[in-house]
């Protein structure tokens, strides 16, 4: 189990490493993104608009990122990689590879924010464990709607609709989570919040680590 | 006509908490005073709304477990019918919080626990409709059924726990609706949660033979 995730996350980041197309993609989305908010928004942003600008951005980043999941390869691999690895290995090995993707896309989007829009964060180290927690969840929760929406065939349309939904619990948490790490929160205080986004990140993989396999075969 | 009981004991619930929710005494509080009579009517619709979305998510596990369209219809019906009491209980929501609060929609983790039910199984049912291959669909759909509802409890459950404040009942440092409930209250409120959950597997039931029915007629 361990050695086929392994080998499938290997191939995974080969081909990405290869190609680079879906990172240098995800930060041309992020930096476009943040580019149109520098130019939309006239003057400085308070820290709450600040936050909940670069989380909604993030999850869109996100929701773009994992929807690739399962849709970049040609339909025949899949049926190939059904022969030679279980479903549990698939999931785990696209679930952290998303993870590695997004918490590239966190850091190159706080960069990018911070460059352009300001940074209002007085405690950065936590809230860079804020944009891996978030990267962590996003992955955990948003591969296995990725695979719902590529299995139903309208893989694009679907992915926002049938992800926004299920992120809420997760959303509320990290921009709570966040809100406090840009004030001058104790690490104490925080640590509440970012115990809920581990739980909910771990349940959802749980959760997709059992259905996964009813997707999976064909 | 034997199995007809729980109905007759459904109807009469309702009926009874329909009268007498409008008779008996209650007590004045602030801010709400009579409209609190609301309570039989608007918090039923949000414990039906929970018992069929529950059957919907186990019937979703069960058809997982063996692939058997009756699950699958069963999983579907519960599920629009538990929409149809989540629109009731937003209406009925609505215009309370109109008369006590002053807007029809406040910031409020109850409120936004109701939304995002909504909006999740709104989504089951687009994701149902895009596909055409029935046995595809029922085990997709199957997947995000049950994905969705521990998201959601997670949703109504957890986080309410998290939120500064709330104008419900509770929560943040109003009174404990089942506190401010008194004795005559509670005579009328119980009844009527047990009534509204028996009409509303009633309407499921209803649903799933019509259901059935169709998908024979079909064949």
């Amino acid at each position: 189990m361990i050695s086929e995730v392994r080998h499938l996350l290997h191939k995974d980041l080969s081909l990405e490493l290869r190609r680079m197309h879906h990172i240098n993609g995800l930060l041309l989305f992020v930096l476009g993104t943040v580019f149109l908010c520098f130019l939309s928004f006239q003057s400085k942003l308070e820290p709450e608009k600040w936050n909940a600008l670069f989380w909604i951005i993030q999850l869109f980043a996100a929701v773009h990122a994992s929807g690739h999941s399962f849709s970049g390869e040609h339909p025949n691999r899949h049926i190939y990689y059904y022969s030679i690895a279980s479903p549990g290995a698939i999931l785990l090995s696209k679930t952290i590879y998303n993870f590695i993707l997004l918490l590239i896309t966190g850091l190159g989007s706080y960069a990018a924010f911070w460059l352009l829009l300001g940074s209002p964060v007085t405690n950065v180290p936590n809230f860079l464990v804020i944009i891996a927690l978030a990267a962590l969840g996003f992955a955990s929760i948003l591969t296995l709607v990725a695979a719902i929406a590529w299995r139903s065939g309208h893989n694009f349309s679907l992915m926002a609709i049938l992800s926004f939904p299920v992120m809420y619990p997760f959303m509320i948490a990290l921009i709570k989570a966040s809100l406090l790490s840009i004030g001058n929160a104790q690490t104490a205080s925080i640590l509440g919040f970012m115990l809920v986004l581990i739980l909910i990140s771990i349940l959802a993989i749980a959760l997709a680590f059992i259905l996964f396999p009813y997707l999976w075969k064909e | 006509m034997k199995k007809m009981w729980w109905k007759i004991l459904g109807l009469m619930l309702v009926l009874y908490s329909l009268i007498a929710g409008l008779l008996i005494p209650v007590p004045d509080l602030p801010v709400i005073h009579e409209s609190i009579r609301n309570i039989f009517y608007h918090v039923c619709m949000w414990f039906t709304l929970l018992t069929l979305l529950s059957i919907s998510a186990v019937n979703a596990v069960r058809y997982l477990s063996g692939f058997e369209d009756k699950y699958d219809f069963r999983s579907v019906e519960a599920a629009s019918t538990g929409l149809f009491f989540g629109m009731l209980g937003l209406l009925t929501g609505s215009i309370w919080a109109r008369f006590s609060w002053g807007t029809f929609w406040t910031n409020d983790p109850q409120l936004n626990g109701a939304a995002v039910s909504m909006l999740i199984y709104a989504a089951y049912f687009v994701l149902r409709g895009s596909m055409n291959d029935s046995e595809k669909r029922a085990r997709i759909s199957a997947v995000y059924n049950i994905f969705a509802f521990i998201m959601m409890i997670i949703f109504l459950l957890v986080l309410p726990k998290l939120a500064v404040g709330s104008v419900h009942p509770g929560k943040g440092g109003n009174p404990m609706a089942l506190v401010g409930l008194d004795n005559t209250m509670r005579m009328v409120f119980y009844p009527a949660v047990i009534g509204w959950i028996i009409i509303g597997v009633w309407i499921y039931q209803l649903k799933l033979r019509l259901k059935i029915i169709n998908e024979l007629n079909e064949i």
